[in-house]
């Protein structure tokens, strides 16, 4: 019981200091103001479904679902992800994003539904032939008796062959290499994935096979 | 008789500055360059925010170069203020603006 309760009080503090480091920054969207995304993501760990909503450019907030392949957990949260810093240079766009999600996990093997949290940090920069993307981030999950919290990293680099005009086909060609250290598994500490990306318009695609043969596949549409 | 001239003076130069003004005002396209405005999703936001203004018939826009390119419906003005405005709600930032005089 004792337990139980240190526990809720934990996530209780890490939700309020999460909450307090959003009230200290600028509020702002992401996706173009009034806008829908729809994202799906699929890679060595878990497939995800992201649906949010864009009431501003600085902002969105939506619906996260994401089942973990190995574990065959279940998580539903709700994720806020928002523009921190965002430089516009003539040729040059760089951005740092945070990313909050706060749910409730399903653990398959106890049967239990559980407190799950994360909190990201994202920085790109981009232009229209190169790429370049580095992301970190720590995950907390309320475990019955011990705490789990988990960090990861990844960076990714992309080059795109050709440069197409606005409104056609494009295609990028994208190298990521992950980090996890905290992964019980040790064939997953370190992860790389050669893919490739297109985009026509609202709609982002990527493909690629990572370091243990793995399948990633990713896509976005935006309404 | 030499004021009188030089009040004549005066409001004629008042009324040309007007006339070039209201010419500015009116001219129907407009070119805008935009700092940051560098892969398909950033044009396409920009895009459908002057698309869903009243005021505009096309846009066209130009990625290699960051412009946005607008015709304007006939009568129909947009200010300077208020693009800057719709390109900074959209993230992005304002170069400058061209006006076909």
């Amino acid at each position: 019981m004792i337990v139980r309760k240190i526990a809720y009080l934990k996530s209780l503090l890490f939700i309020t200091l999460f909450l307090a480091l959003f009230c200290l920054l600028e509020a702002r969207p992401i996706s173009y103001p009034n806008s829908w995304t729809f994202m799906q993501q699929h890679n060595w760990e878990k497939t995800t479904v992201h649906i949010h909503y864009s009431p501003n450019a600085k902002n969105s907030i939506g619906f996260l679902g994401a089942y973990y392949e190995e574990e065959k957990d279940r998580l539903n949260a709700l994720q806020w992800n928002h523009l921190l810093f965002r430089k516009n240079q003539k040729k040059s766009q760089a951005n740092l994003y945070s990313m909050i999600h706060l749910g409730r996990l399903e653990k398959e093997i106890s049967q239990t539904k559980i407190f799950h949290g994360a909190f990201n940090l994202s920085f790109d920069w981009e232009t229209r032939k190169h790429f370049f993307l580095y992301a970190a981030g720590i995950e907390h999950t309320d475990e019955p008796f011990t705490d789990s919290n988990t960090f990861h990293q990844k960076a990714r680099i992309g080059i795109a062959p050709y440069v197409a005009p606005y409104g056609k086909l494009h295609t990028w060609l994208m190298l990521q290499i992950e980090h996890h250290p905290d992964d019980t598994d040790s064939d997953n500490h370190i992860i790389a994935t050669p893919m490739i990306r297109f985009f026509k318009g609202d709609y982002l695609c990527e493909i690629g096979l990572n370091s243990n043969n793995q399948i990633l596949f990713n896509t976005i549409i935006r309404f | 008789m030499k004021t009188l001239i030089l009040i004549l003076s005066i409001f004629l130069t008042s009324f040309n500055f007007l006339s070039a003004d209201e010419s500015y005002e009116e001219s129907n396209e407009i070119k805008i360059h935009v700092k940051g405005m560098v892969c398909d999703f950033c044009a396409r936001s920009v895009e459908k925010t002057f698309s869903s203004t009243k005021v505009v018939e096309s846009v066209n826009v130009d990625l290699d170069d960051g412009v946005i390119e607008l015709k304007l419906k006939e009568g129909k003005t947009l200010s300077d203020e208020k693009i800057k405005k719709l390109i900074k709600a959209n993230g992005y930032a304002l170069e400058s603006i061209e006006r076909d005089e």
